[in-house]
């Protein structure tokens, strides 16, 4: 072939000088002023964390990724270094490099790799050890001495807990938020990055430059990280003004991992919105959620969740802002009637059939039908019944023994308990004659060795959020105030709900001697009266329920316990005399 | 029409169309107590008497049931022997009872157990029936212990309560939490299907 003056070629015909391979190189290269200053700040041990995170990548894009080769366009190691920088110093390296994996494998790969997945890949791996080791993720080992000390036990053996260190650092927002004298860390510590905090979160100058580097060159939306922090801005300013927050506007931007997530973690071009005014929609989901959590969540920070919730709304918001194509109708809804060539005018609903053939089928009598039902029914109550009769007693006797223990341990220092009826308004030992225990309502009460009165067990069931709670708690009415709670019976959600018996922080409450008639507060929300429960986060109702339950129980007894309470019956005291 | 022969209608069930991992029936049992390999052992043994029991009884009196009520005669059906395995649990295993709390009653609303009433157990013999319904037993006892042995052996380094790594394990606490039951299922089936493409392209080269 000779040279021609015409050549044909097929489209595309302007090629961009740019490559994946060429701008995720230029990210790294502009993470390194960050890597750097982590490393300058918290000691040798950072450069570990951050290489560990990048092995667990390369490695799960070498081992499971689609195409070979792809570990060289160095998007894995972008993934493994945000990763590393979310996480804390003296983070255990086989959990960093779990996490790195992790995201790969379950953020990127099964997505079908580079450009498919939804969700950005190192928050994921964040969002699994979180979840995972929350214990060890929010650990914040105070500085070293000298700055070649490693921090924290980050050599810890694969599978087993690091050791834990004695001395703890708090973050600036943790500080802020749960800290028993919180202060607002100076803005000019918190600009350069000589606080506590996450190994490349610390130094918002350094990530700003970095920042500013990808944009200028076109590697970086600058509307998405300019958006968050308007959005940030504005709402942490208003809800700082009208007193809700502790967290000036200035403070949440500079501080946690806002401008790491924001800078390098929103901006995922994959990730992220293809429109500006998608962008603008995106950065503000992300400034707004980012508020909420820091301000009213269980946790000091959430620029990981606020991300993660808004990378899924993605494909929502490129629908919403999808440019009109040039030529094309407005989508406004105007319908045009369609002809056909005949000229009739064609509907776009669809047909309706007209006819079914449903096939002929034996009518069946209703009688029939009830009493096939019937009869089912029937034979299943009895089948019911029988074993009922046989399972009665077995369950009976069980819950005999599960109540005499409950009532010991909510009674602390009982050495024998009497039970006793409310026959009237009086307390009885025995049942009137001809009489069920189940028709009358009882109370236990507890002796001491010497035969003094401890307190009163009481059991009262009543709705909870699903279903009947049923519970037993001691009650002194010489002091006035609880000895303690347990829950006997309660079908309460697992997982949420049923934290009224599982969370041993919320049942301890009850033994350290609240005053009734008891208060169900928000955590944390409490002002320290002896009559407050802090409720269970994302319990409200069982919380109540509970509370509920003891102050009507005690409504309900206080005229006859007002009365005076018999004192150890004699038997009792023999029996203990003997021992 | 007969196509599958009583041995194939036992074996099905257990892995080539397991209820769990092949058909994604009775998913909410599945990912909800399987938080260890104890919890997911009794929730197997009470379906697998509720399915067994209701296949007999169903395609015993599959000709007296009018198509017309046979859902409402089948939820009875197993409903009842749902509340035979909740009153018998509770009165034999009291701990397991309140640790599944709720669930044991869920039974009833397991689709893998009114599916077999359905698809099976209406139109063959009272044996057939019997063996159909073990096997599915048998492949819901075996995912949900595959489930549950791997929560409980990452979520806190244990197999059926006896301590695999020691005093000094580090438990991943997401295993033991709801999330836990999604990944490890989408885990196993992603795994699963990894073996299967393998397979299909052997088969095909």
């Amino acid at each position: 072939m000779t040279d021609s003056i015409v050549r044909v070629t097929a489209s595309p015909h302007l090629r961009s000088t740019e490559s994946t391979t060429k701008i995720m190189w230029s990210v790294v290269i502009s993470l390194l002023p960050v890597v750097a200053s982590s490393v300058f700040f918290f000691g040798p041990g950072a450069l570990f964390i951050l290489l560990a995170c990048c092995a667990g990548c390369l490695l799960a894009e070498r081992c499971f990724g689609s195409r070979p080769g792809s570990i060289a366009d160095g998007s894995a190691m972008i993934t493994g270094l945000l990763l590393g920088l979310t996480l804390p110093p003296g983070f255990p390296l086989w959990m960093a490099f779990l996490g790195g994996a992790f995201g790969m494998v379950f953020g990127k790969i099964i997505f079908g790799g580079l450009g498919q997945n939804i969700f950005n890949p190192s928050l994921v791996g964040r969002a699994f050890l979180q979840a995972a080791f929350p214990v060890a993720i929010t650990t914040w080992p105070a500085k070293p001495e000298h700055w070649s000390m490693f921090q924290g036990d980050i050599f810890a053996v694969p599978l087993f807990s690091p050791a834990m260190d004695a001395v703890t650092e708090a973050t600036p927002l943790g500080n802020l938020k749960f800290g028993d004298d919180p202060i607002v860390t100076p803005i000019f510590d918190l600009f350069f990055g000589t606080t506590g905090g996450s190994l490349g979160e610390t130094s918002a100058l350094l990530l700003l430059l970095g920042g500013l580097y990808l944009a200028l060159r076109g590697h970086l939306n600058w509307h998405i990280p300019v958006s968050i922090f308007v959005s940030v801005f504005l709402f942490s300013g208003l809800f700082f003004t009208l007193g809700i927050s502790p967290f000036p506007p200035l403070f949440m931007l500079f501080s946690g991992g806002l401008m790491l997530g924001a800078i390098y973690m929103a901006t995922d071009m994959v990730t992220s919105p293809v429109t500006n005014r998608g962008c603008w929609i995106f950065g503000f989901g992300i400034g707004l959620l980012v508020t909420l959590i820091r301000i009213w969540g269980g946790l000091p920070e959430g620029v990981m969740y606020a991300i993660l919730l808004m990378n899924a709304m993605v494909p929502f918001i490129d629908r919403a802002t999808q440019p009109q194509l040039f030529g094309s109708t407005p989508k406004d809804g105007s319908k045009k009637e369609v002809r056909a060539p005949t000229g009739e005018v064609l509907s776009d609903e669809f047909p309706v059939p007209v006819s079914v053939q449903v096939p002929e089928r034996e009518e069946v009598s209703t009688f029939k039908l009830i009493a096939t039902l019937a009869l089912t029914g029937a034979l299943a109550g009895l089948l019911i019944a029988l074993v009922d009769q046989h399972t009665r007693p077995v369950i009976d006797k069980y819950r005999a023994e599960q109540l005499q223990k409950a009532v010991y341990e909510v009674l602390p220092g009982t050495a024998s308990y009497t039970t006793y009826y409310r026959v009237g308004e009086v307390l009885s030992p025995t049942l009137p004659e001809a009489a069920t225990a189940s028709e009358y309502k009882r109370v236990h009460i507890g002796y001491d060795v010497a035969g003094q009165i401890k307190g009163v067990a009481i059991e009262r069931g009543e709705p909870g959020f699903q279903d009947v709670i049923q519970l037993i708690f001691g009650y002194d009415p010489q002091t006035a105030t609880l000895l303690g709670m347990k829950v006997l019976e309660s079908k309460e959600t697992p997982g949420l709900g049923d934290k009224i018996f599982k969370d041993q922080a919320f049942v301890d409450q009850f033994f350290t001697g609240p005053r009734p008639p008891l208060a169900a507060v928000k955590a944390g929300a409490g002002k320290g009266r002896a009559n407050e429960i802090d409720a269970i986060t994302g319990a409200t109702i069982s919380s109540e329920a509970v509370v509920d339950i003891i102050n009507h129980a005690l409504q309900e007894w206080m005229p006859v316990l007002d009365r005076g309470i018999p004192r150890a019956p004699l038997d009792s005291l023999d029996e203990e005399a003997k021992r | 029409m007969r196509t599958t022969t009583p041995s194939q209608d036992f074996i099905r069930g257990i892995w080539i169309e397991n209820p769990v991992l092949v058909q994604m029936l009775g998913l909410c049992p599945a990912l909800a107590v399987t938080n260890s390999v104890k919890n997911a052992l009794a929730m197997s043994a009470a379906t697998f008497f509720v399915i067994c029991c209701s296949s007999v009884l169903i395609s015993s009196c599959k000709r007296l049931i009018p198509t017309e009520v046979r859902i409402a005669a089948y939820i009875l059906v197993i409903a009842s022997f749902v509340t035979l395995a909740d009153m018998l649990l509770q009165a034999y295993s009291p701990v397991q009872h309140k640790e599944l709390g709720a669930f044991i009653a869920l039974i009833v609303v397991n689709c893998m157990i009114l599916g077999r009433q359905e698809a099976f157990s209406a139109k063959n013999t009272v044996l057939r029936s019997l063996l159909d319904a073990a096997g599915t037993g048998i492949g819901f006892t075996i995912a949900l212990v595959m489930l549950g042995g791997f929560r409980e052996i990452l979520g806190t380094g244990t197999f059926l309560e006896i301590p695999l790594f020691g005093a000094n394990f580090e438990p991943w606490v997401v295993m033991v939490l709801p999330a836990g039951g999604f990944l490890t299922l989408g885990f196993i089936l992603l795994a699963m299907g990894f073996f299967e493409a393998r397979k299909i392209a052997k088969k095909s080269s």
